[in-house]
């Protein structure tokens, strides 16, 4: 799975999945993520723009990535998915309720500062 | 008695292995689409089948080195079946419990999800197979 990080600041970091965020690709989601933690990076923005398709693996990646820097004072926030298929698995799961979902990645990154 | 007339069918014989996703994915909205199914239930049915193939492959198989997973597919003016089997070990009834939604968990959503999406999920245990049938109505056709 390609993921691209953006550093947009020293405090946040934009991660950008794309394609399938589903059982065989989730992996790479956590490591990435896992990845940034390790070098102190506690606050994520995890863009689903570019997300096509979503499983219950995937939304658990993202679970994952909430609970990992909530754990150390962080927070992970979303930018939308333009997909209905993905937002209707947020929906069923009502994780659309559990995270900060935003418009865009500039949204997303401020609302870090708010 | 009334008999039922199938229009379509198809049958995937596929390898149990997560990189097979993605084509799998491919053949179930071609099929939906060929039996002129509504966007909403295929993007559906997409995801339902999805989950229920991960589950054979991520607990099923668990213990083996590999293995196969037949799917078939049929599809009437009324409802269109999805039936995957499989040879691995059977389907442990813990797993059916419903999450609680309140309490976000890192996994334990997949049959769950599989369920919203589709009418119907039935599971039977054969002599050595396990059998998926998930169903979607289709209702009064134009």
């Amino acid at each position: 799975m390609h993921i691209e990080v953006i550093n947009r600041s020293i405090r946040v970091a934009v991660l950008v999945p794309e394609g399938r965020l589903d059982a065989s690709s989730a992996p790479d989601l956590r490591g990435c993520f896992e990845q940034l933690l390790d070098d102190q990076t506690k606050r994520l923005v995890i863009d689903l723009s570019a997300i096509e398709f979503c499983d219950s693996a995937g939304l658990a990646a993202l679970v994952a990535a909430l609970k990992r820097t909530r754990a150390v004072g962080g927070d992970t926030k979303l930018v939308a998915p333009p997909h209905d298929g993905v937002w209707r698995i947020l929906r069923l799961t009502r994780f659309e309720r559990v995270f900060d979902i935003r418009p865009n990645v500039d949204e997303a990154v401020g609302a870090f500062a708010a | 008695m009334m008999t039922r007339s199938v229009k379509l069918r198809d049958h995937i014989h596929l390898h149990a292995d997560l990189s097979y996703m993605a084509g799998l994915g491919r053949r179930i909205r071609a099929f939906s689409a060929a039996g002129k199914t509504p966007d909403e239930s295929i993007t559906g049915l997409e995801l339902a089948v999805h989950e229920v193939a991960v589950n054979i492959i991520r607990h099923a198989y668990a213990d083996v080195d590999s293995g196969w997973i037949d799917i078939r597919l049929s599809c009437d003016d009324r409802e269109l079946i999805v039936v995957l089997e499989d040879q691995g070990g059977p389907f442990d009834p813990a797993m059916a419990v419903e999450p609680d939604l309140a309490v976000p968990r890192e996994g334990g959503y997949g049959l769950y999800v599989a369920r919203q999406l589709v009418d119907d999920v039935n599971y039977r245990r054969t002599a050595s197979n396990n059998r998926w049938e998930l169903r979607v109505d289709r209702g009064p056709q134009s």
